[in-house]
């Protein structure tokens, strides 16, 4: 009891790199028209699903609209969530649809090629926005493969472990898990090295 | 930099350029919540040219209906939910006045069939005519595919299932001016969790969820994802074929006109063995085709077959060897092992199993306990020596588009990865490799799994973070 109402000051303290809890109670409370336990769950997860549909879709715009119809979702099926404790998962899932439906129907089965890089530079335009988050965040999405981009970001904003990452993808466990040290690897040469490849 | 490091920026970045769209979605979901009072009050037609008959019938009902059904206490409350399949699959939520409170296209063919009709405070039948004449129109019904499937799911089991029949009875009708004859399977639908979530998994309503549910149930190799992707056509010719008690819930005559039809079938399997006798035939899918399978007798020996639906071409054609014209033995298994005891023999090589089918039969001369059974996910097809008890075929099969069941972890805590997680990472670096030991340990606070893997003839100690799989240690042993 007590640890648990230590956890969310801990992570005040220690900053915004750590995915907050989500609070699986709020569901049942959205079922019932609160709007305040809406918007608590939507702090809780809207980084998650913003960055989750970006890394499928490599575009802004396209990902805003997703995470818009994601939260109406999660409004209309509130009363249908079954508690297995993965309210994170659950809501990440509603996005994984949806995003791979707003692909089927541009009508590519893969989304933005580096060309369209350009397209995704305003978005991190912002003068706020150090320029080495910025650039982390811009190389993910250049240089990465589509399921590592995935399987990286997850793992980075949505507090979720590599096996429910995996489940969520429908990838084998050892595969996500070779995917992200790949990954990783990646970034970190080019990172480091200050070269592209 | 490290791996956390990366994620740490990633994380930053992404924080700073999530969207706000908290307002926007409260806002749009009110929108939509007040369109449906609005339209109580001031109903609208979009687009009256593209629905010269049916919106001008609407909009003539509605000015009756839209002053009535305002100002009563139970016009917003949901009544029923009544969803109608064809391949287009529409939810319509009504109140207890038969109003139409809201309308849901649940599959992209059914945005095809709702576009640019606004049927919100209709009255229901109205909803329904407009409905079926544009399947019609856009090819969804014909008289080769002329089924639908209406589901009623309301608290009140009696006025569900009058507003079957009434609705049955709207559909033949409006398909009657189009010169269908219809067929209309009707079902009561009482909607919870389990069925909401098989809905949504496949993106249908929750009236198909319930007609292919309760097929899988009724023979468990149908898979529910092929299932889920027929139309209600071919559902509805497969379910009658499964149980013929279900034509008394059908209004009409499911159309066979897409096949070849069992009479034609059965030419083809009595054209193959001239002078043949057909034991049994039905419809049924295999593997997502349409096929007619059965068996035929011909000069005391048995035959199976499949013949494709479609093509009329042969898919199987097996030779089940002598049927002995007096095969009384075969009724009596005194002389065998015995049901109890074969069903026993499979179990013990794949306990668990589920056993879907089991019968004395003869094999080319040998008497066999010849059956089927199923584990979540495997498919067995087996056959026992009736008399030695020895299994003499044994054909596993993943069965497809199950999911294979979850590892549990070996700690209660769901968050750790498994040990068989842990197998598999390890066995990913070292194929073929022995793990001598594995265990899970706590290691400065950390969660970890520690253990000792051959690697031919060198040995392992390996250390991996219980949480992200990540490979702590991993030394080589040279003693």
């Amino acid at each position: 009891m007590f640890f648990f109402c230590m956890l969310p000051a801990i992570q005040n303290e220690i900053g915004a790199d750590i995915a907050p809890l989500v609070d699986e109670a709020l569901l049942p409370r959205i079922a019932e028209g609160d709007r305040d336990a809406f918007a608590a769950f939507y702090a809780q997860t809207d980084r998650a699903v913003f960055g989750f549909a970006l890394s499928i879709l490599k575009n802004r715009q396209d990902a805003e609209d997703i995470m818009q119809d994601t939260y109406i979702r999660v409004l209309d099926a509130a009363a249908s969530y079954q508690p297995r404790g993965k309210p994170m998962a659950w809501v990440l899932a509603i996005t994984r649809n949806l995003a791979r439906m707003r692909l089927r129907s541009l009508n590519r089965s893969q989304p933005a090629e580096p060309e369209e890089l350009e397209a995704i530079s305003p978005l991190l335009d912002g003068e706020a926005l150090a320029t080495d988050d910025r650039l982390t965040l811009q190389t993910a999405l250049a240089v990465l493969g589509e399921e590592e981009r995935q399987i990286v970001i997850l793992h980075a904003v949505s507090g979720m472990k590599h096996r429910e990452i995996a489940q969520l993808l429908e990838l084998p466990l050892p595969t996500a898990l070779s995917k992200y040290a790949r990954a990783l690897a990646k970034l970190k040469k080019i990172l480091n090295g200050g070269s592209q490849p | 930099m490290n791996n956390r490091d990366i994620e740490k920026r990633l994380s930053r970045a992404l924080r700073r350029e999530t969207p706000d769209v908290l307002s926007r979605v409260l806002s749009a979901h009110e929108q939509e919540e007040k369109i449906v009072e609005l339209n109580q009050v001031q109903p609208t037609i979009k687009k009256k040219r593209r629905w010269p008959i049916w919106a001008a019938s609407a909009a003539a009902a509605l000015v009756l209906t839209a002053g009535a059904a305002w100002g009563l206490t139970g016009a917003y409350g949901t009544d029923s939910l009544i969803s109608i399949d064809v391949n287009p699959s529409i939810e319509l939520a009504t109140n207890r006045y038969e109003k139409v409170l809201r309308v849901t296209a649940l599959n992209d063919d059914a945005n095809q069939i709702l576009d640019g009709m606004d049927l919100k405070g209709t009255d229901l039948h109205v909803a329904i005519n407009a409905l079926i004449g544009s399947m019609v129109k856009n090819g969804y019904i014909d008289d080769i595919r002329n089924s639908v499937l209406v589901s009623v799911d309301s608290k009140n089991t009696s006025r569900a299932a009058a507003l079957q029949d009434e609705l049955a009875a709207d559909i033949q009708q409006a398909l009657e001016s189009s010169a269908i004859s219809a067929a209309v399977l009707k079902q009561s639908v009482q909607e919870d969790d389990a069925l909401r979530s098989l809905a949504e998994q496949y993106g249908i309503s929750s009236g198909k969820a319930a007609l292919i549910q309760q097929l899988s149930q009724q023979d468990p190799t149908l898979n529910l994802e092929d299932l889920a992707a027929m139309n209600i056509n071919d559902l509805s010719l497969l379910a009658l074929a499964k149980d013929p008690d279900l034509q008394g819930t059908v209004s009409g005559t499911v159309s066979d006109k897409a096949y070849i039809g069992l009479d034609r079938a059965r030419e083809i399997a009595l054209a193959k063995q001239p002078g043949g006798t057909i034991k049994e035939i039905s419809f049924d899918f295999e593997d997502g085709r349409a096929v007619y399978e059965g068996e035929l007798l011909h000069n005391g020996r048995e035959y199976e077959f499949d013949i494709d639906a479609v093509s009329g071409d042969i898919l199987k054609w097996k030779d089940d060897g002598p049927m002995d014209t007096d095969d009384q033995p075969l009724l009596d298994d005194s002389s065998y092992i015995g049901l109890e005891k074969a069903k026993t023999i499979v179990l013990e090589r794949l306990p668990g199993a589920q056993v879907l089918e089991l019968k004395l039969d003869r094999d080319d001369g040998r008497v066999i306990y010849e059956g089927e059974m199923i584990t979540d996910s495997l498919e067995v097809d087996f056959e026992v020596d009736a008399v030695s008890g020895n299994i003499v075929k044994w054909d596993e099969e993943a069965r497809r588009g199950q999911v294979t069941q979850q590892t549990q972890s070996p700690s209660a805590d769901p968050t750790y990865l498994s040990m068989e997680d842990i197998r598999s990472i390890v066995l990913t670096k070292v194929p073929g490799g022995t793990i001598k030991e594995l265990e899970f340990d706590y290691d400065d606070g950390m969660a970890i799994y520690e253990g000792e893997v051959l690697q031919g003839r060198q040995e392992v100690d390996f250390e991996i973070d219980a949480v992200t799989g990540d490979i702590l240690k991993w030394e080589v042993d040279n003693d």
